[in-house]
């Protein structure tokens, strides 16, 4: 590894000063389970790491009445073993168990896992000055893209890696920013960004900023949520495809649904169309089949990722399935994939 | 003799575990010396490419950086092999090795390589091996793309009489694509210079053979080189190659102090050993009844940049059509191509995986289509222990080289039915469901079968040495090496049982040119059945010298003398007469020692080993996943030396063929030349979590010609995991695949392409 | 793109390793598995990919099982680590190694110092294990020779002697 300066911050304050002093040498390490392997493979060369593993100020999870702070530097492992966030939030817990392995989950923290680079073999190869590292050129796009984006692609074709992310947004989650200019929230919906002006990062934070919390709204009755994830691999694999899903219900009517698919889109996707196809529905009458149709029919594959449609298009249908049949009053275990 | 037997046939501890379990063993890369420096490798990033000029200026003028090699150096010239110098002007892939760097440390050395300014004349280059036969094709070496001038051509009877006589021929082309044996291990190597004698540590599976390697590379006499091979983190027969240590012994000259180098994973995967991609055109032709007229073969293997053991490979992909059925007629044409890709290499099975899946999955079409269960037709047709119909026409006397075309010579020994009739028993084949229930939500199962016929077991010429000295300790010393398989924990067996003492008083000497015998490289499975012949055989000369010894302190004949667990007996008495420790105390040197060489074989049998694998699997409609649940492999490796590693071995090597199957691909873009996935995460061998429920069983039959009756293990459990999976796939889906691995999207174009059925109607 | 500085830049740094404290100088740049191999000599921690996707690097930090190729030194600051060499109290052979070693729970042994480990945190949260828990826990952890049967059964083996041995 080239050599680097690790500074040690003692506030998030002083961790945006750092980042001012040098923000194009300067890189922020949480669990350092990505950005290390990013320097090591000379994607990234910072004369300067800052570390956020010493403050306090992004350790607390408060699981609280009205909503719910979960520190950016939590660990993934201790989302996953929460029980009070078990019970709140069961799709978070999936998805975090679902992520990477033990010993990534002991360090990697939910900052990083939202913030992660993409895993798109072009990108990682420093032979390729790809579209994502600065370039002109999505290599992707004409070569080999089996697990690239079938939705939103262009002019980077990468899919969004984290498995927290579609969860998240499937919980209505908002993120909180620190930066030179104080504290802002924003829906974490909006947090990602695939725009032309910033293609080093997958995210809207500007110079100096850092992600300093996520909050939940407390589910309202009669909501259940779920993640599927296939991947090609039992142990240690990215999506293919994942969908996170939520349904509440009132008075037997869908008042509100969430279906946002993971490992397409260079950004957690939001299905629209198959939201509405429920919404307003009475549950019984709901043709999920449709519903799962319409969450790909914008899907424009490249030339070795057609299957992503039909897979994502499933995973919904069996997500939507399961919902019903928790809300149904059934047993609330995911189903196997 | 046999009852005597007290450490073959006994599940004793793996040689070597406990030092690897407190992480005392130290592998390659943890062996350090004082002094020492690291060096990294600048590899090119064009497919093809001339090397104009190397400008080492700047990368020198960097404090702590003590060496730079580039193939300007005439030492670098010295040939590996025919077609490979240690380092060369011209760059064949991406990843070939242009330069090299030693500095104090590793960040440094990295530091120094992007210093290094080297102007590149990109070529014209292929990654296709149909492509590059080409006659426009770019040339990669100056023999031409074809290696050998001609395809590999093997024939038995004549074929176009096989077809015409064939009441149904069929026709297939399958695919199997490179993946890499990524040992966890990577290669690694450690030089250092003691005036003109060199001393090399290296991953290796031959100490003599790299020695003679380096040796000849280096312009050494070969008496100047030590090789030495620290405990192997696997190498599944493929490290093999030397170029790394070359760079190192020379980096360590030029130096004047030790010199380190370790691969990265990346390298590992991209400058390592891949197993050749391979596509195979198979044809067919059976009677109705089921008898098969005629086999057909083409097959089309890349070997990447350099040779390797490229003809070893495609020799071997030949062997299942050959030899695994009884058929008069059979052809094999094979072809072996140069590519601007990864050097592919010796890989566990060699070529047979590759051969072996065309061919098992084909036999289950042919099956379907005359309508006969796939069991019952390969147990009419697979080969007995008669071997194939015919005239013998290699001379009578020499060694049959096991992998004939011929007829007319039978195997040493054959349970290919009994693991057929034993596997199908286990994974209840004749009783499976009639059809293929739908089970919710969308997962269906289906159960597969594939044979399995290897060669392996005799192999070169063997030595090994046999000592017991005062303190009664016995030290075996083999040049075959510890790869992992438990070859030292066999040989210790056999060592124990030949000579008559115990399993714990046997020390084994290996890995060390200094120190051991002259062995052939530990590859094709011959480890238990060569060197165990000769280990067997010092063995039992060195405990007739004792039994001199110790005829004269008991005053008694020879004959009446016998040695067991490290006890003397006399046939006279029921108790022993005192330990062989004891016998070895008089001995009148410090220590007895017997060398024994031999050339293993026979002029009248073939030996092989055998197997049959039942796989049964689910295919999850939704997402295209597949699950192996249950599975069974039944060997004929003749008598098992040792069950409990012996088990261990057949485990891993299926689950590790599981990758084959179904996950491991090793992608070179064709755009660039650039290998695309040379990592854990994107080259995406089996973890622990898809480890199926596997039960092995052995049908021990023991072989006349083996040691204690043993044959070759370590390779076959690899050989017929992808096609029983396939076969699996078929009977649960209906859709037979011909491309590996067989992914999920793989399975869901397919499923969009024919709406799934039950293949076996109720 | 910078280039690097030639002299990288090193603190002090103090830290647990199998019960004993350290302080050592270490480059920024250092990993904990650099620490442990280079400078502390710790080889029986392994490094079978260097970016944390093996498993054979694993250690203990703080008594959870983490890659120590991808935790900087200077992260392990104030923290404890145990490796493969700290696992047995004494002169013998902790529960898991005999196991490991009976059930034969492997091949070449290269990744076998990172089983151990992961398996170590498991049993140290959960005596009692089921076959899905030690899978689960030593999913991190790739075996090339594929020798997982035998690890599992090491695994199970380990858990049954060990609460023999406390009962
Ligand atoms: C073997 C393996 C398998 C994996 N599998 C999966 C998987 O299945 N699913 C999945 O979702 N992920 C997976 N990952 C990725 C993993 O989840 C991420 O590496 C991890 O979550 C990153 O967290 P970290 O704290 O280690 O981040 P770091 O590596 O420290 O940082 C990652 C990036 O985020 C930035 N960053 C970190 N914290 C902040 C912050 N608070 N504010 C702003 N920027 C910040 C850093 O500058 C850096 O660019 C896998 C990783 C590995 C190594
Ligand atoms: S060496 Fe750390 S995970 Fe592979
Ligand atoms: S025993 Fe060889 S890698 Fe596990």
């Amino acid at each position: 590894m080239i050599p680097f300066e690790y500074v040690r911050p003692d506030s998030i304050s002083g961790a945006v000063s750092l980042l001012l002093e040098d923000p194009e040498g300067t890189s922020l390490i949480a669990g350092g389970t990505d950005i290390l392997s990013e320097v090591k493979d000379g994607l990234k060369r910072p004369r300067r790491l800052v570390a956020l593993d010493g403050l306090a100020e992004l350790r607390s999870l408060d699981v609280g009445n009205g909503s719910t702070r979960l520190g950016a530097g939590l660990t993934l492992a201790e989302l996953s073993t929460n029980p009070r966030l078990e019970r709140g939030y069961p799709i978070l817990t999936q998805a975090a168990r679902s992520v990477a392995t033990p010993q990534v989950r002991n360090v990697a923290t939910l900052g990083g896992n939202l913030c992660q680079r993409p895993r798109c073999w072009y990108y990682r190869d420093r032979l390729f000055p790809c579209y994502k590292k600065g370039g002109s050129v999505c290599y992707g796009a004409t070569g080999h893209n089996r697990y690239l984006a079938i939705l939103g692609g262009g002019p980077s074709f990468m899919v969004h890696p984290s498995d927290m992310a579609p969860a998240l947004i499937a919980v209505d989650a908002r993120l909180e920013a620190f930066g030179p200019n104080g504290f802002r929230t924003m829906p974490l919906e909006d947090f990602f960004d695939h725009g032309q002006s910033r293609p080093l990062q997958e995210h809207v934070l500007g110079s100096g900023e850092l992600v300093t919390a996520i909050f939940l709204p407390s589910p309202p009755p009669d909501t259940r949520s779920v993640y599927l994830k296939a991947r090609e691999r039992a142990d240690h694999d990215f999506a293919l495809a994942s969908v996170a899903a939520s349904i509440t219900l009132a008075g037997g009517v869908v008042a509100k649904a969430n279906v946002i698919l993971g490992g397409v889109a260079p950004t957690p996707y939001r299905a629209r169309l198959a939201e509405a196809a429920i919404v307003g529905r009475p549950v019984d009458k709901l043709d999920l089949q449709e519903a799962a149709r319409l969450a790909v029919s914008e899907a424009r594959p490249l030339e070795f990722n057609r299957y992503k449609v039909s897979l994502t298009a499933n995973l919904v249908g069996q997500a939507l399935q399961s919902l019903l049949t928790q809300l149904k009053g059934g047993t609330s275990h995911a189903d196997r994939l | 003799m046999k009852e005597a037997l007290t450490a073959v046939g006994r599940s004793l501890p793996r040689a070597g575990l406990a030092a690897k379990v407190t992480g005392e063993a130290r592998y390659t890369a943890d062996v350090k010396l004082p002094g020492m420096l690291h060096a990294r490798l600048l590899r090119s990033p064009h497919p093809h490419a001339e090397i104009i000029s190397v400008d080492t200026a700047a990368a020198l003028a960097l404090p702590g950086v003590h060496a730079v090699l580039t193939p300007f150096d005439p030492e670098a010239a010295g040939r590996l092999a025919p077609d490979m110098t240690i380092l060369s002007k011209r760059a064949r892939f991406v990843g070939d090795e242009v330069a090299a760097v030693a500095a104090d440390d590793d960040s440094l050395a990295e530091h120094a390589l992007q210093l290094l300014r080297v102007q590149y004349r990109p070529l014209p280059f292929e990654t296709d091996p149909q492509e590059a036969l080409r006659p426009e094709a770019a040339r990669i070496h100056p023999g031409g793309n074809l290696c050998g001038g001609a395809p590999m051509l093997l024939e038995r009877g004549s074929v176009e009489r096989g077809f015409a006589e064939a009441d149904l021929v069929l026709e297939e082309t399958y695919k199997v694509p490179c993946h890499s044996a990524a040992a966890l291990e990577p290669r690694a190597a450690l030089a250092r210079w003691d005036g003109d004698g060199l001393t090399l540590w290296k991953t290796s599976r031959g100490v003599h053979q790299d020695r003679s390697t380096l040796a000849h590379a280096l312009g050494l006499p070969i008496d100047s080189v030590r090789v030495v091979a620290p405990p192997l983190g696997a190498g599944f027969g493929n490290k093999d190659e030397s170029r790394g240590a070359a760079i190192a012994a020379l980096l360590s000259r030029k130096a004047q102090r030790p010199v380190r180098l370790d691969y990265s994973r990346h390298e590992e995967f991209v400058a390592g050993r891949v197993r050749h991609s391979a596509v195979i055109r198979l044809a067919m032709g059976v009677k109705n009844d089921g008898a098969i007229t005629a086999i057909d073969n083409s097959t089309l293997m890349n070997t990447g940049a350099y040779l390797a053991s490229g003809p070893g490979v495609l020799r071997r992909a030949a062997q299942g059509s050959l030899y695994l059925y009884r058929c008069p007629n059979v052809r094999y044409q094979g072809l072996l191509v140069y590519t601007n890709a990864p050097v592919a290499g010796s890989y566990r099975g060699l070529g047979a995986p590759q051969g072996h899946f065309a061919l098992e999955v084909h036999v289950d079409r042919v099956a379907e289509a005359l309508g006969i269960d796939p069991l019952e037709f390969r147990l009419m047709n697979h080969v007995g222990p008669e071997g194939q119909e015919g005239r013998r026409r290699s001379p009578r006397h020499e060694i049959v080289d096991t992998q004939p075309v011929e007829g007319g010579i039978p195997f040493s020994s054959n349970g290919l039915r009994e693991c057929l009739e034993r596997g199908a028993e286990a994974i209840q084949w004749r009783g499976r469901p009639a059809s293929n229930p739908l089970r919710p939500p969308a997962l269906r199962r289906g159960t597969g079968v594939a044979a399995c016929i290897y060669r392996g077991g005799p192999g070169r010429e063997s030595t090994a040495r046999v000592a017991i000295h005062r303190s009664g300790r016995v030290t075996l010393a083999t040049g075959v090496i510890e790869v992992g398989q438990g070859a030292h924990t066999v040989l210790t067996q056999m060592t124990a049982d030949a000579l008559g003492c115990r399993y714990e008083d046997v020390d084994v000497v290996s890995g060390d040119t200094a120190t051991a015998p002259e062995a052939p490289i530990t590859a094709g499975s011959t480890a238990t059945f060569s060197s165990g012949l000769a280990t067997v055989k010092a063995a039992a000369k060195l405990r007739g010298s004792l039994l001199d010894v110790a005829s004269t302190l008991f005053e008694l004949p020879r004959d009446r003398i016998y040695f067991n667990r490290g006890l003397v007996f006399s046939k006279d008495r029921p108790t022993e007469l005192a330990a062989l420790s004891d016998v070895a105390a008089q001995m009148p040197r410090g220590s007895l020692e017997a060398e024994a060489t031999v050339t293993p074989g026979s002029p009248d049998y073939i030996v092989n080993s055998f197997a049959a694998h039942f796989a049964e699997v689910e295919v999850n409609l939704n997402t295209g996943g597949v699950r192996v649940l249950r599975y069974v492999a039944a060997h004929d490796s003749g008598k098992i030396i040792n069950p409990a590693t012996a088990v261990n071995q057949v485990e891993g090597g299926v689950s590790q063929a599981l990758g084959l199957a179904l996950t491991e691909e090793l992608v070179t873009d064709p755009g660039s030349g650039v290998t695309l996935n040379g990592s854990f995460l994107e080259h995406k061998s089996p973890g622990i979590a898809a480890y199926p429920h596997l039960q092995t069983i052995f049908v021990e039959t023991e072989d006349p010609l083996g040691p204690f009756g043993a044959k070759a293990l370590g390779e076959p459990p690899t050989v017929p995991v992808a096609a029983a999976v396939v076969n699996a796939l078929y009977d649960a889906i209906g859709i037979r695949f011909a491309q590996l691995p067989v992914t999920p999207d793989k399975v869901l174009d397919a499923l969009a392409e024919a709406s799934p059925r039950p293949r076996r109607d109720p | 793109m910078s280039t690097a500085p030639t002299q990288p830049f090193t603190s002090d740094v103090t830290l647990t390793v199998n019960g004993r404290k350290r302080t050592l100088t270490a480059a920024h740049h250092w990993t904990l598995l650099h620490l442990l191999r280079e400078a502390l000599d710790l080889t029986g921690t392994k490094s079978g990919c260097d970016r944390g996707e093996c498993g054979s690097c694993t250690v203990l930090l703080d008594a959870l099982p983490v890659y120590s190729c991808q935790v900087l030194a200077l992260q392990a600051g104030g923290k404890e680590v145990v490796t493969i060499e700290g696992v047995a109290s004494g002169p013998g052979l902790h529960p898991i190694q005999e196991a490991f070693i009976n059930e034969d729970a492997a091949q070449c042994g290269f990744c076998t110092p990172g089983f151990i480990m992961s398996a170590y945190a498991l049993l140290r949260r959960e005596p009692s294990p089921t076959e899905a828990d030690v899978r689960a826990a030593l999913s991190g952890n790739l075996c090339r020779c594929n020798a997982y049967g035998r690890i599992i059964q090491g695994v199970l083996a380990a858990a049954k002697a060990m609460r023999e041995g406390a009962s």
